[in-house]
């Protein structure tokens, strides 16, 4: 062997050598010590040696006993870490299935979510065929819908139907302070999910808000900022479809409220999330079930009809009605009364919508102002918007709010006109006007609505070119948040456009809330009035001080 | 399931750590054997006092009684205290058989311990001692003052003493526990009566302890010099005292009977070890 081989050979197993030197160094360090150890023993008298041996027993009882504490001590971290997870499994737990117990019958409205769970539920249970016939099992379902829409809940009733072991987590446990912490979570999370997978048969995992760790990988800074949650996400992917030789009845279920395109694309591909679910609010149908299911679970009274509640909560979530209901029932015990009546899920529903009271005292010059302002939105409201009705006007400041006017349409919109959106800047625009009508000048409180106003205005410019100068395209593609934006694509001109059309809008809607309102001078005066008078006025109120000016609702358009 | 595989190999390797520590609590139960014996022990102690206290001893084996003689210029100092030197060298000798006594099995059962001053007008003091109590100290079974209280005193004027550094002029005897005992009895009822707060009450005359065959006579004469209401009474000290020492050697197969006697006042009792106690 050449030196230079020699060389090569030293510099490829360097580590080695400085090891295994160390640990002879180590090895005849010991046995210098243990040879002068005996040879000071043996020249003991016999007495010290006597002393030294009887100690020996005792010793090493100690010793035993010591080592048979630490080796529980370390047994149980032991089979924490390589069981239950150790420091990753803080803060996760697992819910057994009985004690998820949500049945299928519980799981009211969501129609189009619950087929397509069932049919989740059966390739679940049903493997054999599935394998039979060459198919593959589901491994994840991603379900994707606003808040409160029962996606947890779906999740639940999966898990209870399935019988199966359900590991249910949130997305942000996944985020630790130490690098790594978040991928060795989700590591020992299907790590346990694998094992449960072997023993039962097989095992959910829920992960609510995985957008916390599904999102778009990011770069890298130079501090390694980005690095942990790359690695997060890498991780998901990986033990979603890695390079896994056995597959296991592992089915992961999450729910997010952001758009799918808003997270990372590789989640996204077949053989992860193979199934999207789109939990959407509950339709009029589907509102009245809940409403049927809910109130069946209280002391209700049996005139209440679910329908006419249907109807008056468009927009609701199934999580707003079970809170709507369950504020009803509060009311109930708060007054010592048996039952829940119509009466009380209305006084809820204010709650729900409009929230409690606020402990603002406002002086009369304030109470006026706002009485006014109100009126003005309440009397545009009614007599341009194609689809909502007043229903409730009131100087009772709520949520910080010193007063506000209730609307609500009559039924779902999925596609607003182009006049929804002027009848509402109008609106949010009429409080600012009867200010400038009655006051001669205008106060802060038309921030809120001016902002409402600005985006929508903004939002028919920039989204659904409703702009005067006809500029076309949604804007939203250039958003510099978005990783493939080219913000720098928009130009100066079309900025000045942008602007010019949304200010046209405004001052479009401005003039005609203007006209409106003056030539309803009596009409904002006698509401503004009432209003200062009663402090609230509830929806037949509303229709009575209309009519008694000879004013009709406007008929609704389709939208 | 998992966890009792997880526990059962835990528990093979537990197996095979106990085996090895029964094998190291065999081994080291085997026995050592002493370092120092009858035969060698002299030569050991002298050795030890010269080697490491720079002290010459003699010393000699008489039956069951070892004698160290160390000779010393003088005993007592000008303040009628023990001379510094000595009581160094006592106390370095008391080491030197401690080591000895604790690393053997077959000990002797008395040491005495002889000093002389062999310069100006001689003498000799003893100090006799149970080995057994010595073992006790060395351990710490029995506190200093436990076993200063059980070693014998003794000094006297020799003039043969003048002179002798190797310790001819002594001769060495086999001690006997009833002679001990003897001592033991008389050095205690003495150093009791003249010391606070007896002394204030007597005045101690004379004490004599004998002992021959199976037989310890204890006379005094122990006067009342400031007579009191609930004073000791010396005749009942003597038994309790003479009780007390006999249960600690336990030595009822060396006396079988003991004699008080007061030569104040006349009276006379002969008890068995048993009936000794007042």
């Amino acid at each position: 062997m050449t030196g230079k081989n020699l060389g090569k050979l030293i510099k490829l197993h360097r580590l080695k050598i400085v090891l295994i030197t160390l640990l002879l160094i180590l090895i005849s360090g010991v046995i210098f010590l243990l040879v002068i150890g005996v040879q000071q023993f043996i020249g003991l008298e016999s007495f010290y040696k006597r002393t030294t041996l009887a100690s020996i027993p005792f010793q090493m009882f100690m010793a035993i006993i010591t080592a048979i504490v630490f080796a529980s001590i370390y047994m149980s971290f032991h089979y924490w870490f390589m069981f239950g997870g150790g420091l990753t499994k803080i803060g996760q737990k697992k819910i057994k299935t009985a004690s998820v117990n949500v049945k299928w019958s519980d799981v009211i409205g969501m129609e189009s979510a619950k087929r397509e769970i069932a049919e989740v539920i059966s390739l679940i249970k049903d493997r054999t065929q599935l394998k039979r016939v060459g198919g593959k099992i589901i491994k994840g379902i991603l379900m994707v819908g606003l808040p409160g829409c029962g996606k947890t809940y779906l999740a639940k009733a999966l898990a209870t139907e399935t019988g199966l072991p359900f590991l249910a987590t949130v997305g942000s446990e996944f985020m630790g302070m130490f690098v790594g912490m978040g991928a060795a979570r989700l590591k020992s999370l299907f790590k346990e999910a694998r094992a449960l997978a072997e023993l039962h048969g097989g095992c959910l995992i829920f992960i609510d808000e995985i957008d916390t760790i599904a999102r778009p990988r990011v770069g890298v800074s130079g501090l390694g900022g980005g690095m942990s949650y790359n690695a997060t996400v890498n991780q998901l992917l990986t033990e979603m479809d890695g390079l896994r030789q056995s597959e296991n009845n592992i089915v992961i279920i999450a729910a997010t409220n952001v758009g799918e395109n808003e997270l990372d694309q590789a989640l996204m591909r077949a053989g992860r999330f193979d199934r999207k679910i789109y939990v959407s609010k509950p339709r009029l149908e589907d509102r009245k079930k809940l409403f049927e299911y809910y109130l069946s679970k209280t002391q209700s009274d049996p005139e209440i009809d679910s329908s006419v509640l249907a109807k008056r909560t468009v927009g609701f979530s199934p999580a707003d009605i079970a809170n709507m209901v369950r504020e009803a029932s509060l009311i109930v015990i708060r007054n010592r009364r048996g039952k829940v009546t119509y009466k009380d899920l209305s006084e809820a529903y204010d709650r729900v919508v409009f929230g409690l009271q606020s402990q603002i005292v406002l002086s009369e010059k304030e109470k006026e102002w706002t009485a006014y302002h109100e009126s003005g939105h309440a009397i545009i409201a009614y007599l341009t918007h194609p689809t909502d009705d007043v229903i409730k006007a009131s100087i009772i400041p709520h949520r910080g709010a010193l007063g506000y006017v209730g609307r609500r349409p009559k039924e779902e919109i999925y596609a607003p006109s182009r006049e929804w959106f002027m009848a509402n800047i109008k609106t949010f625009l009429g409080g600012y006007t009867a200010e400038r009508i009655k006051f001669k000048t205008t106060s802060s409180g038309v921030a809120n609505d001016f902002n409402a106003a600005l985006g929508l205005a903004h939002d028919m410019v920039c989204r659904y070119g409703m702009g005067e100068s006809g500029i076309l395209g949604n804007f939203d593609a250039l958003n510099p948040a978005l990783p493939y934006a080219q913000a720098s694509l928009l130009s100066e001109e079309t900025k000045r456009k942008i602007d010019n059309d949304v200010q046209k809008i405004l001052t479009s809607c401005l003039a005609e809330v203007s006209e409106i309102l003056n030539s309803e001078n009596e009409l904002l005066e006698y509401f503004a009035k009432e209003l200062l008078q009663k402090s609230e006025l509830e929806y037949d109120e509303i229709v009575e001080i209309f009519k008694k000016h000879g004013k009709e609702r406007l008929e609704s358009s389709p939208n | 399931m998992r966890l009792l595989k997880y526990l059962k190999s835990m528990a093979k390797n537990a197996w095979k750590a106990l085996l090895i520590s029964f094998a190291l609590i065999f081994l080291s139960s085997c026995t050592v054997p002493s370092t120092y014996s009858r035969k060698n022990m002299q030569k050991a102690i002298r050795n030890i006092c010269k080697d490491e206290f720079n002290i010459l001893v003699r010393v000699r084996l008489s039956g069951e009684t070892i004698w160290v003689y160390a000779p010393f210029e003088k005993l007592i100092a000008e303040d009628g205290q023990w001379h510094e030197k000595v009581q160094d060298a006592w106390a370095k000798i008391f080491l030197a058989l401690g080591r000895v006594f604790l690393s053997m099995d077959d000990r002797p059962k008395f040491y005495c311990l002889l000093a002389s001053s062999i310069k100006e007008i001689g003498s000799d003091a003893y100090a006799i001692g149970y080995i057994p109590d010595m073992v006790k100290f060395n351990l710490g079974f029995i506190s200093l003052k436990e076993r200063d209280r059980r070693i014998v005193f003794l000094i006297f004027p020799n003039p043969n003493a003048v002179g002798d550094f190797y310790g001819t002029h002594i001769q060495e005897y086999d001690i006997s526990t009833g002679e001990f005992i003897a001592y033991l009895v008389r050095q205690n009822l003495e150093k009791k009566f003249n010391s606070p707060p007896l002394n204030k009450n007597f005045q101690l005359k004379k004490v004599f302890t004998h002992y021959w065959i199976n037989n310890l006579k204890v006379n005094f004469d122990i006067r009342t010099t400031k007579p009191q209401e609930g004073l000791t009474d010396p005749f009942d000290e003597a038994r309790r005292m003479t009780k007390e020492i006999l249960d600690i050697y336990n030595s009822s197969r060396d006396i079988a009977e003991i004699e008080v006697s007061n030569l104040l006042t006349g009276d006379v009792g002969i008890y068995t070890p048993e009936s000794l106690a007042p």
